[in-house]
């Protein structure tokens, strides 16, 4: 697959899309971003994405809001999503899992920790269930 | 641009009721967990037409849709007024006929409490009867009565949020009260008649180091008469708690315990499921548990005892504090179900337990599931900073069992490594398992 793989990031914090921008695009993927739900799901009827990071805390339409409304569309009941929040209870991460979410990313983020996750949340995708190894190091 | 036009039509349609223009109930799980990310708790107010079942077999959709809308206009022009503005007003679904009204706040902005609902309750009623008041009703037989109700709801990360929000509603309505009646006349006496007769016995399953396989100890489980409802604990104190009996049964389920550890192998621990009422000093209830101990022949520096962090509630500062009022020199401590309970890690790792055990939910299929690998990541985290371990429970599977323990779990529980079985079976059990060998 030689094309490269596009991520849309969501969050309501400019600081957060240009450092998230810079750092994925130097991992090679094609970075989208938007400031809000709304845009997030303007964004995702033109064009396909392969991972959405997303923000919980947005005022208006917040991260949970924003996932099930994105789920709610055939088109993009199959969008990896990762959360990404400052929380990192438990009860959050329970939570995504109930909602279909890929991931759930505390902030604040470790760079490597970012590229590591996604990439791996974007191998899982790519590999049929049956071929998905017993175990994952370095979790 | 159609396509969407249409499909936003079509939402609309089934989320918001066109006689009232209200929203359903589902359009305002969004807002009710947002609204809980910064409170404990938020009042709920069911709002009841009776006999309008009747009403509109009698008089036709008409009429019944002139009343509601009339429910509608009156609840809406008391938000702000008699009720507290921020107050939320649903329709239990699109042409329900039932009201629910969420209140976040009570007066001065502090959480509603009882009295302040059960007085809402009333003002709304009255509110009602005025509105109806009214020529244009006054020929209604069956004629209108209003009926409201009032419960408070929560955020329990072991339910799904939705039925959390179902179950607070339906408790408001009173039909929760109604159908629990008629369970406890039927299910009390066949369980207070287990509890007068003894008729618990326990089970004893193997807790094992991931890599060794090596037996950590065995956790006492408690079973009720075989193929009655009962046979499981969760069944038992579930009924116990509504029959106030709970105390009862969690004695007998550890006197069961102490007397089943007996014929297990020596040296192993004892893992034992204690209520943490079982534990208060208050009412001689820690004396009795220490004496049985006592006189049970069972070390008590093997015991570690396992609390649910389940047990929390919709509050878990007293929990917490209970818990570590109560931890015990000689025992070591597990918080059982952790991630489904509402105490949070900051508060479990204030109580400084010896062991943090992960629910089966959570460990099902989790070498295929990242945010559960990142689940257990948070919580090995946690484990180490406060010099604990990690047991796994419910695990199926050689899969299952090398990602927990590539994760940092320590140990594991479940059927791949045995059954629940009778005391005397796990002699035998010992006898032929030897070491995992590398």
């Amino acid at each position: 697959m030689g094309d490269r793989q596009r991520i849309l990031v969501v969050d309501d914090q400019q600081e957060i899309l240009d450092l998230t921008e810079t750092v994925l695009s130097s991992g090679g993927y094609s970075i989208s971003t938007a400031s809000s739900g709304d845009e997030a799901l303007g964004q995702l009827a033109r064009e396909p994405f392969d991972l959405v990071l997303l923000d919980i805390n947005m005022p208006d339409m917040d991260g949970w809001e924003t996932l099930r409304l994105l789920r709610a569309d055939e088109q993009l009941v199959d969008v990896a999503v990762v959360m990404f929040s400052v929380k990192g209870e438990v009860s959050d991460k329970v939570h995504s899992l109930q909602e279909g979410a890929s991931g759930y990313i505390t902030k604040p983020f470790v760079i490597d920790e970012l590229v590591a996750r996604v990439k791996r949340v974007l191998e899982a995708r790519q590999r049929p269930a049956g071929d998905r190894p017993a175990s994952d190091s370095g979790a | 641009m159609q396509r969407l036009r249409a499909q936003y039509l079509k939402m609309k349609s089934v989320l918001y009721d066109r006689v009232t223009g209200l929203p359903s109930l589902p359009l305002f799980f969004d807002k009710l967990r947002t609204l809980l990310d910064d409170r404990k708790e938020i009042g709920v107010l069911h709002v009841e037409v009776s006999d309008l079942e009747m009403v509109e077999s009698l008089y036709g959709w008409q009429v019944f849709d002139d009343i509601v809308a009339r429910v509608a206009e009156t609840l809406r022009g008391s938000l702000g007024r008699e009720l507290p503005t921020g107050s939320l007003l649903a329709l239990n679904g699109v042409a329900g006929d039932r009201f629910v009204l969420f209140v976040p706040e009570g007066p001065d902005g502090a959480e509603p409490n009882n009295e302040f609902l059960a007085a809402a309750c009333r003002v709304v009623s009255d509110k009602l009867e005025q509105a109806f008041d009214d020529e244009a009703f006054a020929g209604l037989n069956p004629s209108l009565c209003f009926r409201s109700g009032h419960a408070r709801l929560s955020a329990n990360p072991f339910y799904r949020f939705e039925r959390c929000v179902y179950a607070a509603v339906d408790e408001a309505g009173g039909d929760h009260e109604r159908r629990e009646r008629r369970r406890d006349l039927s299910w009390g006496e066949e369980l207070r008649s287990i509890i007068r007769a003894g008729d618990v016995r326990t089970v004893f399953q193997p807790v094992v180091d991931l890599r060794t396989r090596e037996v950590l100890g065995h956790e006492a489980l408690a079973r009720g008469p075989r193929d009655t409802l009962f046979e499981t604990p969760r069944s038992m104190f579930a009924l116990s708690e509504r029959l106030g009996v709970s105390q009862e049964l969690d004695r007998l389920c550890w006197e069961a315990a102490f007397a089943g550890a007996s014929e297990l192998p020596p040296g192993g621990k004892l893992f034992l499921n204690v209520r943490l009422e079982s534990l208060d000093s208050e009412n001689g209830r820690r004396e009795r548990f220490l004496s049985a101990l006592g006189s049970s022949g069972v070390e008590p520096s093997s015991v570690v005892l396992e609390v649910s962090e389940r047990g929390a509630g919709a509050d878990p500062d007293p929990f917490v504090r209970r818990l570590r009022a109560c931890k015990h020199e000689e025992f070591e401590l597990a918080i059982d179900d952790v991630g489904t309970g509402r105490a949070g890690l900051s508060a479990i790792a204030s109580i400084e337990p010896d062991y943090l055990k992960i629910d089966a939910s959570l460990v099902r299929g989790i070498h295929e599931s990242l945010l559960q690998q990142e689940v257990l990541a948070t919580l090995v985290q946690l484990a180490e900073s406060i010099d604990g371990a990690v047991i796994g429970e419910g695990i199926e599977s050689e899969a299952e069992a090398t990602t927990l323990a590539d994760g940092g779990a320590q140990y594991g529980q479940g059927h791949l490594f045995a059954m629940p079985t009778e005391p005397s079976a796990v002699r035998l059990q010992a006898a032929r398992r030897r070491p995992r060998e590398h």
